[in-house]
């Protein structure tokens, strides 16, 4: 089972802020999904082969190609700068005007 | 429901035009969407745009492809450079990719009509399509009644008349289940046949794009157009073409009865499927009773392996390089925070928040890997099934389309699943089509998995399943276009 203050440090780890969340219910959800994958514990994988495969990943020929223009890939950045040079995202920053 | 080869039929005996078609399937999401909500955006000038040039080829006498003028809904996370691609979350209400999808390259390339992006739940995770951010869609069938999910929207657009086809995604069942309960086909590729390259991912081993038709036959001919080897994903290898081989011929076929995806059904889906399985034995199909024991632990271990794909996946959205911003912050920390919890629904941060939990320091060999060894016995399971049986069925769903109501834990509403999700874990393709309704007229979902690459088999099955019983479980709901 988890508790309110594991949840909390699970959001820490997840960049996630649960402001208005009311934990013990998130607690007792998650906690249920929790304690029904630890089904998986109860497999027993004796006689099973679980490194054979003879499937293989195809790689595709290294070839060099233009890029995506640096103006096309911030343009959907919520800030960014561009300039002769190129670009580069802004990130934001408390009270600084836009 | 009208079908590819019918608005084919039109456009080549010059009966209507491509224009005049759009139109009407353009005109009738822009009636029905208010309530419906199949559509997340219309793209009416793009799809009459498309229309009027493949009309021009027409005027040229130029052969036409199968899919040339025939309107379609794409759901909501394949990019399509230009239109917004929200992935029904406020996280991308404003993302307009730069890009096409691979599968839109294709479609454009075959002179498909976009009438818009279909409704999904948010980032593909749900089973109703509740979790939209831009509302839920109804089932045609019955409005009070959730069209399932992921690929809700989709579906609902096929079974509403408002779209031909549909190009939904599959993470566990994500075209299957959605397909079952607005009474339509849906077939989930083999994890390979179809490029994903600008496909948003959620959980990407289980992923697939895949059509959503209005019978068996126009499910292949969608399947010809996207499936093909991609150099941009490299799990792709395509898969052989298979409309012009399907005979619906199945005398010989060995199906496969797994008695485990028949335990604790209502009578009614298990009485449907059990007649579907007749009616195929009586085609000339043989059938054969299996066990499939890995299928409890199924849903546990997909639910382990997708919250932890989704967690790193969707680490991206941070809020600097696209999508939602947070306004109000502290620092550059808290500025990600907010941006991240502003920006997800709930269900996505429950299964962000699990995925985190399975992968983290003291819970990773007992959650994470063994899933994946689970995956690893769970697909072998099904190739030594495949060594006696050349496909097999069951339900796509243990229930028909649940309430809007209904008020299920995240466990409960997991299980909705439990018949499609080891298909995903083990790559393998499975087609979903109608095969009965349920006594207040619900449809019910018969589902045909098969080998690897061999979606030809399924297919056929299912083809010979339609013929069988006349097509009398393809009934069009109430509304949309029909030609």
């Amino acid at each position: 089972m988890i508790t309110a203050d594991g949840l909390l440090k699970l959001a820490s780890l997840s960049k996630l802020s649960l402001d208005g969340i009311d934990l013990d219910e998130m607690a007792r959800d998650i906690g249920g999904v929790i304690d029904f994958a630890n089904e998986v514990s109860t497999a027993d994988l004796t006689g099973f082969d679980l490194t054979e495969t003879d499937e293989r990943s195809p790689l595709r020929e290294d070839i060099v190609a233009p890029s995506v223009p640096v103006e096309t890939i911030l343009s959907n950045a919520g800030e960014a700068v561009t300039d002769g040079n190129g670009g580069f995202f802004v990130a934001p920053v408390k009270g600084a005007a836009k | 429901m009208t079908s590819i080869t019918r608005i084919h039929e039109l456009l080549v005996s010059k009966k209507a035009s491509a224009a005049e078609i759009a139109e009407q399937y353009v005109a009738a999401a822009e009636r029905d969407n208010p309530e419906m909500k199949a559509y997340i955006t219309i793209t009416r000038e793009a799809a009459l745009s498309a229309a009027r040039a493949v009309d021009e080829k027409i005027a040229r006498g130029e052969e036409l492809s199968p899919l040339a003028g025939v309107p379609f809904n794409m759901k909501d996370l394949i990019s399509t450079a230009g239109v917004r691609t929200t992935c029904a979350s406020k996280m991308l209400e404003d993302y307009v990719p730069f890009y096409d999808a691979a599968v839109w390259e294709a479609l454009q390339t075959q002179d498909a009509v976009m009438v818009g992006k279909g409704n999904m739940d948010e980032f593909a995770m749900g089973s109703t399509n509740k979790t939209s951010y831009f509302g839920a869609p109804l089932n045609p069938r019955d409005k009070s009644r959730v069209p399932g999910g992921s690929s809700g929207g989709v579906a609902a657009a096929v079974a509403g008349g408002t779209a031909v086809y549909g190009i939904g995604s599959d993470t566990g069942g994500s075209i299957r289940q959605p397909a079952a309960y607005c009474g339509v086909v849906g077939l989930k590729p083999t994890y390979g046949a179809v490029s994903r390259y600008g496909l948003i991912a959620f959980a990407s081993s289980l992923d697939q794009i895949g059509p959503i038709t209005a019978n068996v036959r126009d499910a292949a001919i969608v399947l010809d157009a996207i499936s093909d080897k991609d150099s941009r994903d490299m799990t792709s290898r395509g898969t052989a073409k298979v409309a012009d081989r399907l005979t619906g011929e199945v005398r010989g076929l060995k199906i496969g009865i797994a008695r485990e995806f028949f335990e604790n059904l209502p009578s009614e889906i298990e009485n449907s499927v059990t007649a579907s399985a007749k009616a195929l034995e009586n085609a000339g199909a043989q059938l054969v009773d299996v066990s499939f024991p890995m299928v409890r632990y199924g849903l546990p271990t997909y639910y382990i392996l997708a919250c932890a794909e989704a967690s790193s996946n969707l680490g991206r959205y941070d809020g600097l390089r696209f999508g939602h911003r947070a306004e109000d912050f502290r620092n550059l920390e808290d500025f990600i925070r907010k941006t991240r919890s502003e920006g997800f629904g709930a269900e996505v941060k429950r299964r962000i928040l699990l995925g985190t939990y399975v992968l983290s320091s003291g819970y990773y060999d007992a959650f994470y890997n063994k899933a994946q060894q689970l995956r690893r016995a769970i697909s072998n399971d099904f190739a030594k099934l495949f060594g006696t049986v050349d496909c097999l069925l069951t339900p796509t769903t243990p229930s028909t389309a649940l309430r809007f109501d209904a008020r299920l834990s995240p466990v409960e509403m997991y299980m909705t699943d439990i018949c499609t999700v080891p298909i995903n874990i083990a790559g393998v393709p499975a087609i979903s089509f109608p095969c009965g309704f349920d006594g207040e007229g619900l449809p019910i979902g018969a589902q045909l998995i098969g080998r690897k690459f061999d979606e030809a088999t399924i297919l056929n099955a299912a083809l010979a399943f339609e013929n069988a019983t006349a097509s009398e479980f393809l009934r069009p709901a109430n509304g949309g276009v029909s030609l």
